[in-house]
């Protein structure tokens, strides 16, 4: 029986792309003339959340001296702050920490580009831009250069203070999505990182020696190059970090990672023909969010942003995304009506300085289950340390390799653990030391560890809603695909998820998103926003039933698509390009 | 732009190992559709050079040992694709190239007038009519 549901449209119409506002509520202060701020602010409709990057070389082209409404009115952002201050706006800073995909010279005052980025491959580095411009990418690694960003960010700070600007400042982390996850721009092989590079190496040797450590002497293995690689990429990048951090202290909010879709080298080679793949650009859009990087289509021309692609980045990215990431308000706040990413798992991989072929959870088959059938709701935390808060929510599943295991990540561990929260540990490469570590604290909490064969043998212990569980990774190595993702549907059913699991079909997109309830919903736990995108040029069918703990609420933002809904089942035929998004209220 | 007509672009340059060049690698393989998957580097490395690749990625395949033998393998690939032709480049050429373009446009057009172009006389073969009755 087809019941009539609530088809309501909730998204804003999209406001047409152009240079000024190239995409997500970036606005590019420099491309329009200053007397045009208000009247361009005005027309901005959705969001009240202005993304200013600082175009480092508008500013200045030496990076020794410096315009800030000195000269040019356009470089005078007490004034920008102050029409959309009036207008009701909030305005977000964005200061870049490595080269910008979008900016010509990656942003680079003239005087200081003067060493071409070099990739792993010895292949000078650019991106397409919008239009179709080369924004070729100079090192960051020159000295020249860093010196140089420490004037600009006091400079800066300086006149925000000055001028009484309180508006927030982030540092930009600009990346590109591949098949390796974010991939920052400040990555280098030039001959300034070279050099730079060697400098380390020999002040690496002295400060081994001086230690006693005698088997370096300065002859590396593939592994000791790549993990002092590495060391020498966070070292020059914690100074751009601290260089924002110290000059903008009165504003500085932190640091963001934010992934320029449409800049991975296959996209480059496909757009160097003018062609797009739009499948491909959905795809990383949500990568990105899976990788807490804020996905921008600043590279893209607006044309491929009238249909699905504009779509997912205004619901999933400008409405949802970026609302949480910059938001003053908690989710707890009753009012609050933006959904945020929903995520079941917190995952956190190899840290940089492991030989890079160590098995992973890629190589364990984590992330083809974790695709299949929990559909984007993880976050991929990558090498990022591991932080207990007690705000933490206790109701992920955390995951983390035995071999990276240092003092402060156990202690986090078992913090979470001991709070209720949920922890898959794989052993292979933990160090004897904790594993005996592990083995006292289990016993000094007299604490039952369950032993079970599965596949590998499983050990399991429960501290009231906490819950530990350790395997052995390289028992999973000679499993094959099928094999592989049968052990982790049987490891991961065992945690009450609560998760509504649909297999859509290929080609078709599912994310989820979440909010609290407000006060006509208290009969549920929280409210989930099911999101279902077909980017392909197919029409697709898809089908699913409804759990009893789940309660359909209405249908939003249909596009293209046919919706039947029965008692305990949903029926959606998607044309091209057809999405919509179903919210459901979710109880235990 | 019909695939007939279309261009296969390699990039080439020295092979390094333990810090010594020992040989051509191909870096980036590329038409129209992108970066040419590993799948089908493999494959057609493995008919050429007769072992597995040392060095295989999404659009990136070696070593070969001269450039005549990347020369063989773009026109084998170069077939097996459909592509019109290939354009082979060196790695110094295409910083050089890249450095001096300013739209892609500018950049596709001198990858493939200053390449090295081989043509692949099976192109524009594969129509409907080679397709029934082949």
């Amino acid at each position: 029986m087809l019941n009539e549901v609530d088809l309501s449209l909730t998204t804003p119409v999209i406001r047409d792309e152009d240079a000024v506002f190239p995409g997500e509520n970036w606005f590019f202060y420099w491309k329009t003339s200053a007397s045009l701020w208000r009247s361009k602010i005005e027309s901005m409709t959705g969001s009240n959340t202005l993304l200013v990057p600082i175009n480092w070389s508008f500013h200045s082209e030496t990076g020794d001296s410096y315009d800030f409404a000195q000269e040019k009115p356009e470089t005078d952002l007490k004034r920008l702050v102050s029409i959309a201050d009036e207008l009701g706006k909030d305005i977000i800073f964005l200061v870049p920490m490595s080269p910008c995909p979008f900016l010509p010279n990656g942003g680079l005052p003239s005087l200081l580009a003067r060493t071409p980025m070099v990739d792993g491959r010895g292949r000078y580095k650019a991106f397409v831009d919008q239009d179709g411009t080369l924004n070729k990418m100079f090192s960051f690694f020159d000295p020249r250069v860093y010196k140089s960003y420490g004037k600009f960010t006091r400079e800066l700070g300086q006149y925000f203070s000055q001028m009484g600007i309180s508006s927030d400042v982030w540092g930009m982390d600009c990346g590109q999505i591949s098949l390796d996850g974010f991939q920052s721009t400040l990555r280098d092989f030039s001959p300034v990182f070279q050099q730079g590079f060697g400098r380390f190496i020999a002040t690496k040797k002295d400060e081994l020696s001086a230690q006693g450590e005698n088997d370096f002497d300065g002859v590396m293995t593939p592994d000791q190059e790549h993990r002092f690689s590495q060391e020498f990429l966070n070292v020059i990048r914690s100074v751009y970090a601290e260089s924002c951090e110290s000059g903008l202290s009165g504003n500085w909010e932190g640091s963001l990672k934010v992934g320029f879709i449409g800049g991975s080298d296959d996209d480059f080679f496909r757009r160097l023909n003018q062609k797009d793949r739009i499948t491909s650009y959905t795809f990383d859009l949500l990568e990105s969010l899976s990788l807490n990087a804020l996905p921008t289509s600043l590279l893209l021309p607006g044309r491929l942003k009238k249909g699905i692609l504009g779509r997912m980045f205004n619901q999933l990215v400008s409405q949802s995304f970026s609302e949480h990431l910059f938001s003053e308000h908690s989710f707890e706040d009753e009012g609050l009506a933006h959904f945020k990413p929903k995520r079941f798992f917190e995952v956190f991989d190899l840290t940089s300085d492991i030989a890079p072929d160590t098995v992973g959870w890629a190589d364990l088959g984590l992330w083809d289950y974790l695709q299949k059938y929990y559909s984007w709701c993880y976050s991929d935390q990558g090498e990022t340390p591991f932080v207990w808060r007690e705000d933490s929510d206790m109701d992920k599943i955390f995951f983390f390799h035995g071999i990276t295991m240092n003092q402060k990540l156990f202690h986090n561990i078992l913090k979470t653990f001991m709070s209720g929260g949920k922890v898959i540990l794989n052993r292979s490469g933990l160090s004897r030391e904790y594993q005996k570590k592990l083995e006292a604290f289990f016993l000094e909490n007299d604490l039952d560890v369950e032993k079970v064969k599965v596949t590998t043998t499983i050990y399991n212990a429960n501290l009231g809603e906490g819950r530990f569980l350790i395997f052995q990774g390289d028992d999973l190595l000679d499993l094959d695909d099928k094999k592989i993702l049968e052990f982790w549907h049987k490891v991961l059913t065992t945690f009450k998820t609560n998760h509504l699991m649909v297999l859509p079909p290929e080609g078709v997109q599912v994310t989820w998103r979440v909010r609290g309830c407000n006060t006509n919903e208290l009969t549920y736990e929280e409210v989930r926003r099911m999101d279902i995108y077909n980017p392909s040029s197919y029409k697709k069918k898809m089908k699913f039933s409804i759990p009893d703990n789940f309660r359909l609420l209405k249908v939003v933002d249909e596009e293209k698509v046919t919706f039947h809904h029965g008692q305990k089942e949903i029926e959606i035929d998607f044309l091209p390009e057809g999405s919509l998004s179903l919210d459901f209220g979710v109880f235990s | 732009m019909s695939l007939e007509k279309s261009i296969l672009t390699i990039i080439y340059g020295p092979y390094q190992k333990a810090g010594r060049i020992e040989g051509q690698e191909i870096m980036s393989v590329f038409n129209e559709n992108g970066l040419v998957d590993e799948t089908t580097l493999d494959e057609e490395y493995l008919e050429v050079v007769n072992h597995a690749p040392g060095v295989l990625e999404e659009g990136a395949v070696g070593p070969f040992n001269d450039l005549e033998v990347i020369q063989k393998f773009s026109f084998n690939l170069c077939q097996k694709l459909g592509n019109h032709g290939a354009s082979l480049v060196s790695l110094d050429d295409y910083n050089e190239l890249l450095a001096a373009s300013y739209k892609v446009e500018d950049l596709k057009q001198k990858l493939e007038e200053k390449g090295s172009f081989i043509k692949n006389p099976e192109a524009g073969k594969s129509g409907i009519f080679n397709k029934i009755f082949n």
